[in-house]
């Protein structure tokens, strides 16, 4: 009788627990909120912080494949673009705190690209029908964002690329040239010789033709390298500060099955590319691009301007940032985002 | 599954004649069944079996300890948890050392536990855990114990915050969202098993839990438990 006792307690506290979550008061001055997308047996999280007392929303989708929204939420993310609208944080499916029951065969660019979509549904379901948005891609989110517009870009006021990989099928080409030219640089400015020569060694040793293993060596030595180009003063040290101003501190949940389904099993950087389709692309673009990209260097940034379809478009090249725009310049990030939003929303 | 198998070998075919015949048949379905169906199968038959032995000895109270206690990673993941433990079999060995008789007891206890737990900030880790299986505990002379557990039988359930559906052009708030997964798990521990006239001990598991079919894959959780455990009979 004791343990019925016990265990009742316990779902009862449960259930309060449950209820007390879900009853929910929106103050759209000041979201912060985490509410979840449930789409083709995916269960994927969105955080939604800021103002949205004007309805607009940026939807920002991270990179990986398999990183988290709230990679995003720092520096003046937080403290400057959340003051001028609202971001939404979003969890792709298979990524940070995703989850959910489906096949493989439920995990592709298609898949997403439509995740994407139900998310609008279900801001606009809960926030209004007049809800704005605009849409933020960066690395692998830059391929995803493309992929999401072309289907229906309609739903969107503007687009916004992070140092996007457009088309990851011609990365592996891209990195044997960035690379050498940059560690040849390096090496002529007497920066941290024996990590270029090392960039060398490998460049000489991939193979002429795509490989999965050498491509996963060259995109690591590429993060490796901007590492080295931080701590040479190329480049700006990256920031990833929290709110309160402290080191940024994300938890997730999840396996590396959607990675590997994407870039091995279904060719992500073997076969890939929107650059051709990127014309039929017609809303607003800013582009954002670091001079020092070795991630994806930036001849794609010139690429995406040049093959836009929009009238109204903007490439800015951050002089002293790598990979990450937000983290190494991030009071020029944000005045950028904030100008283009406020002039097309 | 081996594992579950050389544990039986152990102690169950030290029951009865009738006992061996199950378990006999346990090893022809082996090779005829699915894996879970047959780790069901093999619970519901210690079960019964369980039914017959209590007979044999104190009131089930007795034969039972209840656990309560912390589960989690420690850094980002934290829940409570509660359970209980049936000493369902044991055996007393004495052994003479340096004139001292010492007695190790080698146990096997059935187990069932219910937890919740939650990463706080995001709330995208919130869950109920629910399993039950097997625990192996040998306890020394000084009443401390070292536990083996298979838990077979474990379902996760996640607990989301609000939640919308779309299907098609439709969306649909979703009431009580969360989604069920198997999570069948192992643990390895050592604890202070309760003395005679003592009502509790400690206990310190690390545990291993896989979730399936979790985003096309398995997901793995390594969590550390830690508690108290009671023992309500009259001494």
């Amino acid at each position: 009788m004791n343990i019925i006792n016990l265990k009742t307690a316990v779902i009862l506290v449960v259930l309060f627990h449950i209820l007390s979550c879900s009853k929910e008061e929106i103050n759209l001055n000041d979201l912060n909120e985490t509410i979840y997308v449930r789409h083709r047996q995916a269960d994927m999280p969105a955080y939604v912080h800021g103002d949205a007392s004007e309805k607009t929303f940026l939807i920002y989708l991270h990179g990986g494949p398999g990183g988290m929204g709230l990679e995003a939420r720092i520096n003046t993310m937080i403290t400057e673009v959340e003051k001028n609208n609202a971001v939404v944080y979003f969890d792709q499916r298979g990524s940070g705190n995703a989850q959910g029951n489906y096949s493989e065969e439920a995990v592709s660019i298609d898949a997403m690209e439509e995740d994407v979509l139900a998310l609008v549904k279900v801001l606009r379901a809960r926030y209004g029908d007049d809800a704005k948005f605009f849409l933020m891609g960066a690395s692998w989110g830059g391929t995803l964002g493309p992929a999401t517009l072309l289907k229906e870009q309609e739903a969107f006021l503007g687009w916004i690329d992070v140092a996007g990989a457009h088309s990851p099928k011609d990365l592996y080409e891209e990195y044997q040239i960035t690379l050498l030219k940059t560690a040849n640089m390096q090496i002529a400015l007497g920066n941290s010789v024996s990590h270029w020569e090392g960039v060398l060694e490998l460049i000489q040793n991939v193979g002429s033709g795509y490989s999965d293993e050498d491509l996963s060596k060259l995109n690591g030595k590429a993060h490796e390298s901007e590492i080295i180009l931080a701590q040479d003063m190329v480049i700006n040290e990256p920031q990833l500060l929290g709110k309160n101003g402290k080191e940024r501190s994300f938890t997730e949940r999840n396996n590396l099955r959607t990675l590997i389904i994407l870039t091995v099993e279904k060719g992500l950087y073997r076969d890939v590319s929107f650059t051709d389709r990127l014309s039929d692309i017609t809303i607003p673009s800013l582009i954002l691009w670091g001079k020092h990209d070795l991630v994806v260097p930036t001849k794609f940034a010139q690429e995406a301007f040049d093959q836009l379809g929009s009238t109204h478009k903007e490439l800015l090249i951050f002089e002293r940032t790598g990979h990450s725009p937000l983290e190494s310049e991030p009071d020029l990030f944000a005045k950028k985002v904030i100008e283009f939003i406020n002039e097309y929303r | 599954m081996n594992l579950i198998r050389s544990f039986f070998n152990d102690y169950y075919f030290t029951d009865t004649g009738q006992g061996i015949e199950r378990a006999q048949g346990k090893l022809n379905l082996y090779s005829a069944l699915p894996r879970t169906y047959l780790v069901i199968i093999l619970l519901l038959l210690t079960l019964k079996l369980t039914a017959q032995d209590v007979t044999e000895s104190s009131s089930g109270l007795g034969r039972t300890d209840f656990k309560a206690g912390y589960f989690g990673n420690i850094s980002s993941n934290h829940g409570l948890q509660l359970g209980a433990e049936y000493l369902w079999k044991e055996k007393v060995k004495n052994k003479e050392r340096r004139e001292q008789q010492k007695t190790i007891r080698r146990q096997l206890l059935l187990n069932g536990n219910l937890g919740y737990s939650t990463n706080f900030a995001t709330r995208t880790q919130n869950g109920i855990f629910a399993y039950s299986g097997l625990t192996l505990r040998w306890v020394n002379a000084k009443s401390r114990a070292l536990y083996v557990e298979l838990n077979p039988l474990g379902l996760y359930r996640s607990v989301l915050p609000t939640t919308y559906e779309v299907s098609a052009d439709k969306v649909r708030s979703v009431s009580f969202p969360g989604r069920n997964y198997h999570a069948p798990s192992v643990a390895i521990g050592i604890g202070q098993f309760r003395k005679e006239e003592r009502r509790s001990g400690y206990y310190l598991n690390l545990q291993y839990t896989l979730l399936t079919n979790y985003n096309a894959d398995i997901l793995p959780i390594v969590s550390l438990h830690f508690g108290r455990r009671f023992n309500f009979s009259n001494k």
